[in-house]
């Protein structure tokens, strides 16, 4: 009897004897490449041990209930640095939060290649360079906010084609050509656009090319 | 790590007491070197008892032993037994007899009048970081002078290259001296055949390379490891100085970067060893390396070589005998030809990215004493064939290979192994039987190596002299022996994850870690366990029963971590007396009572409450018991404890304000991200053995598994599932440090505080199936780290704020059961007017525009029923008004009419 009552408890133990203990942990790997670049002044990147299995127990990161990574959450973290290209290799990320810290360089096309992202909150950083044209990628996205970076070019005309994208904000960079009106653009409010002193307006379509002025 | 240097403590002191013993019962013994003829030279007697006065020998020193005419007949003296006169002085302190001496005062200039001193040693003494003397440049026949670890400083006086005559120079291990220029004296020592200088800094020394390219030909051993050198190999003056004649080269420990230059060894053909490990050197070996015949230790380890492992070793001359390349960027796979290389004792290839199967050659090393392979990328079987002829193996590290040990099961080695790890090898599914041969094992790792077997009868008494122990993560069954004790090495068992039965054994003496964790160890605790120096007691997941006995306070004095979890524990949890701690050996952070920094007790049946101090405690978890009450105050008096899980007992009452002032978890600076000191000692040792211990924590709504260092960073209050009452108490936004809050399933009523926005850190916060209500402060939004949140059934009411990371929780779920809540990402929309906020976007100014909106609604409600309701509670006003609106609309109409009557005309006579 005992024996039996035994055997559920044998099981488990028998998975967890049989699930591999020293995986690749690509993600764990990707953010940790991620993390060698970066200045952490606060340390609230310290936790970020490569050794372990997986970077769910890493402080900011969260798994789902597959050991995938599904959010990153540094906001108001005092960090700086560039946003590396290994983000892109975070396939299950929803949530990108990294505003309001000293981000710099540009932001990498590999982001396109987060095809689950919901949200990419990138705002108050230093970021240059232009947005990228990758985003048209990001199918899931529900909130862009680009605001008060350094961002130059226009904006892609690829992002009109993300159907779920309910919120954008590219206020405050310096933006050129004109502001695309198709697909969710055409419920964008002005204040998401205002201060980018080169950016004309709304797009008139066959009349003037929309990064004119860039 | 610790436990390593305590053993060595003690091994050094057991010598050092054999030591003195010795000098007491043989005197003859410690007079050996001056027992030969010859009366002392009166002038040499009076110089050395002049420089004895300088000395300070306060804690005693073999210098006490100086009295008598015959200075010949002193310890540490040696005469010449021609003449007479003083030849040697040999006045190293051995640190075991004397462990405090001391020389701080100056050496005496009147040493000089030994005139024919060829020999000075004066290493570990204590000399206070000042200058050598510059009188020691003068013994003209110096030959050997010894000054190494004796706490010199400052510069190196430049007459020390006058000693022309000196061969052996040893300056090892002065931390303190500041080399600035090495041309002045070091170069003049023209008969040097020893210099060693490890450990001594020369980052400032900028002529190093200069000086080293002209010391003599006679040089034969050269000793700069840990110098902070910073160069590349390529500036080693090797090539071009007199050098050429080194036997050993040993340049560890510092910074040289960039490869090995081909021609840098060129004609270096005498070169026996070369030490390079822990240096930044890249590249290949070059093919020059193969010229230097005479080369038997090469040791590359922990740099980054890289390129093919079997090109790499046909640069190596066939003589090597110790080849040290562990912990570099080597690929490819081993050559066959490795039985060419029949010197080979050491063949250290671990840490790199060898690939492929291990040769069959490898098993004709006749002279192959340490083998260590371990994490590699090799595959294939491991047979019979691959150790036929290692007779003389005693190490063996195969450890994170993919490997698959195929031996027959009547094999019986022809080697004796001390050590040896073959975990996440292939072992089984039969226990090894060859292992029964292996009566001299220290050190015996097997864990996850596919093991479903029972342990064999034989194993105890094989592994006897076993000081550490892992077969974890197997299959293996068995029932544990009744007593451990005659494993009186062992400083560490680890069987967790396996399928032993019995009780727990009585322990070891010297006993460290024991992990015994995930089998089915059942019945009561012993009463004798019969440890004392036990840090880690490792049984969760298990089967025992009973109360936990109070004689476990006395034996377990050194504990540090005790993992009860997952047990049939019942009654109370002992009652340690804090008084009766005489065994303190370890200390300084441990002040009063029990050691004890992590106590996890979860999922038992326990009912009643630590009744002791536990200064010292990091982590108390104690979900899933049966306690009752209200939670103890006491455990506030905790000023480290950083994780308190408490949840699913039977706790009621409020959560007192004082419960909510942990020291530990509140913010001293503004960046306390440091560990606490505690748990940064425990950091250490859990870091020798770095995996097998970790604790589960339910956060994220998900239950994580912390190991290692990570474990210490988490701060966490659980109190869910229990039946609280009250309000949330507003001080709790002192606790910055918590990343996760569980309040949930408990009866807790109010508003959730505004001050929850001072809980700076905070992950995870769950307050669901509650009673909480009132509205959502919007101020959470402040809390950037915030990634899960749960307020699932209270209830609370209006729009659920946004911003922030408020904006990324776009499940409904966790405002679900809160019937009056509006707004995303909730499907209900807020009728008018409820306190609105606006659908925009957060922006960077976002908050200040919610508090915005949140004060106009405020104002539009507040003047609407000033006026509304003051009619509605007075009859007379109301009145009034009805009847000043009637007249107001009664004009209107007649306004409205008379002016459409005219306009009607006006259009008609037109």
């Amino acid at each position: 009897m005992a024996s039996l009552s035994l055997l559920p408890f044998s099981f488990v133990l028998f998975l967890l004897a049989a699930s591999p203990v020293i995986s690749t942990n690509s993600e764990g790997e990707a953010l940790h490449a991620l993390r060698t670049k970066l200045s952490d002044p606060t340390n609230v990147l310290q936790s970020w041990d490569p050794t372990l299995v997986n970077p769910c127990t890493w402080f900011h990161v969260t798994c789902d209930d597959r050991n995938r990574v599904i959010r990153l959450d540094l906001g108001n973290s005092n960090i700086s640095g560039p946003l590396g290209p290994e983000l892109g290799r975070l396939q299950h990320l929803q949530y990108l939060e990294l505003y309001r810290n000293n981000f710099e360089g540009k932001i990498p096309e590999e982001l396109g290649n987060l095809k689950n992202l919901i949200s990419m909150d990138l705002y108050g950083n230093h970021l240059q360079g232009q947005i990228p044209k990758s985003f048209g990628k990001l199918k899931s996205l529900r909130f862009l906010r680009l605001n008060n970076n350094k961002l130059k070019g226009s904006i892609p005309r690829e992002l009109a084609s993300l159907s779920n994208l309910k919120v954008i904000d590219l206020s405050n960079n310096d933006l050129c050509g004109t502001i695309p009106i198709d697909g969710p653009f055409s419920t964008f409010p002005p204040q998401s656009f205002e201060n980018n002193s080169r950016l004309n307006g709304p797009e008139l379509q066959g009349l003037v090319p929309y990064d004119f002025g860039c | 790590m610790a436990k390593l240097t305590s053993s060595t403590t003690h091994g050094v002191l057991v010598l050092s007491l054999c030591l003195l013993l010795l000098h007491i019962f043989s005197p003859a013994l410690s007079l050996e070197t001056t027992k030969l003829r010859g009366s002392c030279v009166a002038s040499e007697r009076d110089a050395l008892l002049t420089f004895k006065e300088g000395i300070n020998t306060l804690h005693g020193s073999l210098l006490s032993s100086w009295e008598g005419q015959d200075c010949c007949r002193w310890r540490g003296v040696l005469c010449s037994n021609k003449t007479g006169h003083v030849v040697k002085l040999d006045l190293r302190v051995n640190l075991d007899e004397f462990p405090w001496a001391s020389m701080s005062s100056n050496i005496s200039p009147s040493l000089l009048a030994l005139e024919h001193l060829n020999y000075l040693d004066l290493s570990f003494n204590y000399f206070g970081g000042q200058q050598i003397p510059k009188f020691m440049g003068s013994f003209k026949n110096l030959k050997y002078l010894n000054l190494s670890n004796a706490n010199f400083g400052g510069s190196v006086p430049p007459q020390l290259g006058n000693l022309t005559m000196l061969r052996h120079l040893d300056l090892a291990g002065n931390y303190n001296l500041h080399l600035v220029d090495l041309v002045a004296w070091l170069p003049r020592l023209s008969s040097l055949k020893h210099l060693d200088m490890s450990y001594v800094n020369l980052s400032a020394a900028v002529d190093w390379v200069q000086a080293l390219s002209m010391l003599p030909a006679s040089l034969r051993i050269l000793d700069l490891s840990y110098c902070n050198l910073n160069a590349t190999l390529a500036s080693l003056p090797l090539y071009s100085s007199n050098i050429t004649a080194l036997v050993t080269l040993d340049l560890e420990g510092n910074d040289f970067h960039g490869p090995i230059p081909d021609w840098l060894l060129g004609n270096m053909t005498s070169l026996e060893e070369f030490w390079l490990r822990g240096n930044d050197l890249v590249g290949m070996m070059p093919e020059t390396m193969k010229n230097l015949h005479k080369l038997k230790v090469i040791d590359l380890r922990w740099n980054q070589i890289n390129g093919d492992i079997a090109e790499l070793m046909e640069r190596l001359p066939h003589k090597i005998q110790s080849l040290y390349l562990g912990g570099n960027n080597l690929n490819g796979s081993l050559p066959n030809w490795i039985d060419n290389m029949t010197s080979l004792s050491t063949l250290d290839l671990g840490y790199n990215s060898l690939t492929g199967y291990i040769p069959s050659g490898i098993g004709k090393l006749t002279n192959l004493s340490y083998l260590e392979l371990s994490s590699n990328q090799l595959v294939g079987m491991i047979l019979e064939y691959h150790f036929t002829s290692l007779t003389r193996l005693e190490t063996l590290y195969l450890y994170n290979t993919s490997l698959t040990m195929g031996v027959h099961p009547n094999w019986i080695p022809p080697f004796r192994l001390k050590e040896v790890d073959l975990s996440y090898c292939k072992l089984g599914p039969h226990f090894p039987a060859w292992i029964q041969s292996q009566t001299n094992i220290t050190f015996l790792g097997m864990s996850s190596a596919g093991i479903t077997d029972k342990l064999p009868n034989w194993f105890w008494n094989v592994i006897s002299r076993v000081q550490y122990l892992d077969l974890s993560l197997n299959q293996i069954s068995g029932v544990l022996p009744m007593t451990l004790e005659f494993l009186s090495t062992a400083e560490s068992i680890i069987l967790h994850s396996n399928q032993f039965k019995g009780r727990l054994p009585k322990l070891p003496m010297g006993l460290w870690y024991l992990d015994l964790s995930r089998n089915y160890i059942s019945g009561p605790l012993p009463l004798n366990l019969g440890i004392v120096e036990l840090n880690f007691l490792l049984l969760s997941n298990n089967l025992i029963s009973g109360t936990i006995p109070s004689s476990l306070c006395n034996q377990l004095q050194s504990l540090e971590v005790l993992d009860l979890s997952n047990n049939h524990l019942s009654g109370q949890l002992p009652q340690c007396q804090t008084s009766g701690n005489s065994f303190r050996a370890k200390s300084d952070w441990r002040d009063v009572g029990c050691y004890l920094v992590i106590v996890s007790f979860y999922n038992n049946s326990l009912s009643a409450w630590i009744g002791t101090r536990l200064p010292n405690l990091v982590f108390l978890l104690l979900k899933y018991n049966m306690f009752s009450g209200h939670i103890p105050i006491k455990l506030s008096k905790l000023d480290h404890l950083q994780v308190l899980d408490l949840a699913h007992n039977n706790l009621s009452g409020t959560i007192d304000l004082s419960l909510v002032k942990f020291k530990a978890m509140t913010l001293t600076s503004p960046y306390t991200s440091d560990l606490n000191t505690i748990a940064a000692n425990i950091v250490e040792n859990i870091d020798v053995y770095s995996d097998p211990f970790s604790l589960f924590v339910i956060t994220k709504g998900q239950i994580l598994q912390y190991r290692k260092v990570n474990i210490f960073f988490l701060f966490s209050l659980d109190l869910s599932g229990n039946s609280l009452t009250g309000e949330i108490p507003e001080q709790i936004g002192a606790l910055a440090r918590l990343k996760n809050l569980n309040l949930s399933a408990n009866r807790l009523i109010g508003n959730i505080p505004e001050t929850i926005n001072g809980l700076l850190s905070l992950e995870s916060l769950d307050l669901s199936n509650n009673e909480l209500f009132g509205e959502i402060p919007p101020i959470l939004s402040v809390l950037t780290f915030l990634s899960h949140l749960n307020l699932s059934y209270n209830n609370l009411l209006g729009r659920i704020p946004s911003g922030g990371q408020l904006e990324t929780f776009l499940d409904p779920t966790i405002y679900i059961g809160n019937n009056n809540l509006c707004g995303p990402p909730t499907s209900k929309n807020c009728s008018g007017n409820q306190t609105t906020m606006s659908d925009l976007p957060e922006h960077e100014d976002g908050y200040d525009m919610s508090s915005f909106y949140l004060s106009m609604g405020l104002g539009f409600a507040m003047g609407f029923w000033m006026i509304f309701g003051a009619l509605l509670f007075k009859r007379t006003w109301r009145t009034t008004y009805f009847l000043f609106v009637d007249d107001i609309c009664d004009r209107m109409y007649v306004f409205m009419v008379l002016k459409w009557a005219r306009l009607n005309a006006r259009i008609k006579k037109k």
